[in-house]
């Protein structure tokens, strides 16, 4: 829960990521897929020198 | 006593008795209609929801199990995204729509196969990922005052990052493909010059000709292109091609003519 006491996940599903269209073609990539491209983009980060967060 | 309409609850009531004569001097087809004002109503929401959420990232320093959740579901329709466009042929006209990012896509001439969607895709939303995160909300570029809502703004963060990508990948297939055969290799090593120790002369040979030749679509021209170069007769080239003296005649004239209408256009502009 944030300051707010909402989930992430709530937030997200309310932004412009949540709307219909835009969460079912969220829904046509696996979690598993996009968390292997989340930590790509991390390591594209360490391999850069750039700071790495997350 | 006449019914009085009610004023907006922010404007003043004499202000209100203004607007609602005025409304009604407006010709209907000018007012939104209800689907419209609820789209609207839906979007101003939407971006709302969009600043609420940034808001919460950047005091949690855009890192951590929050951010990551963000992170992955904004991958998803990313990937969703770019991957349909790609599927449907549609990627290189999306790119061109963005500013800046005319120059240097070339087509390949053919669909994307499945495998090539995921590995390009993929390469395409890490970095929009890492750009998007470190150039635009560390830097609060995207302000909900902008219009954009965020999945918008970080889908053309993906157009940029994909046409990086593309040309560097374009330029590898297309320096793999034109000489497709072990008698290519030959002739390209001979016409490349270099002795056999001055690996980095050959190397440096070998790029300028890929580039040359990769703008000769025709494999037959690209070939009789090459024998020239060599400086074989067109007798020769039509007997190693199977084709007419005149044929060759012509082919080669009609290249150096298509050369001579388009000189390096596009290096020019690079």
């Amino acid at each position: 829960m944030n300051r707010n006491g909402r989930s992430i996940r709530t937030m997200v599903e309310r932004s412009s990521l949540g709307t219909p269209k835009a969460a079912a073609a969220r829904r046509t990539i696996s979690a598993e897929t996009a968390a292997r491209v989340v930590a790509r983009s991390k390591s594209i980060e360490r391999t850069s020198g750039k700071k790495s967060g997350g | 006593m006449a019914f009085q309409p009610e004023p907006e609850p922010d404007l003043p009531a004499r202000l209100g008795g203004a607007l609602q004569r005025e409304v009604g001097a407006v010709p209907l087809w000018w007012l939104p209609s209800d689907d419209e004002a609820t789209e609207q109503a839906r979007r101003v929401d939407r971006l709302a929801a969009d600043a609420d959420l940034v808001t919460t990232l950047a005091l949690a320093g855009y890192q951590g199990a929050d951010y990551d959740l963000f992170a992955t579901e904004l991958s998803r329709y990313g990937l969703a995204v770019i991957g349909a466009w790609m599927r449907q042929g549609m990627i290189l006209a999306k790119c061109k729509q963005q500013k800046g990012l005319h120059a240097g896509l070339r087509s390949i001439g053919r669909g994307f196969s499945p495998d090539e969607v995921i590995e390009l895709s993929g390469e395409t939303v890490a970095a929009a990922l890492r750009h998007f995160r470190e150039d635009v909300l560390m830097r609060n570029k995207w302000r909900p005052d902008g219009g954009a809502t965020l999945r918008t703004f970080f889908i053309g963060q993906c157009l940029f990052r994909f046409a990086n990508v593309y040309k560097r990948w374009e330029g590898e297939i297309r320096r793999s493909s034109i000489w497709t055969s072990t008698e290519d290799e030959d002739l390209l090593t001979a016409l490349g010059g270099g002795s056999p120790q001055d690996v980095e002369r050959q190397a440096i040979n070998r790029l300028i000709l890929d580039d040359r030749f990769a703008r000769i679509k025709n494999p037959n021209v690209r070939r009789a292109m090459v024998y020239t170069a060599m400086e074989w007769t067109q007798q020769q080239i039509a007997v190693e091609l199977g084709v007419t003296e005149k044929a060759v005649e012509r082919m080669l004239a009609n290249e150096r003519a298509r050369q001579r209408q388009s000189p390096d256009k596009s290096r020019k502009k690079a």
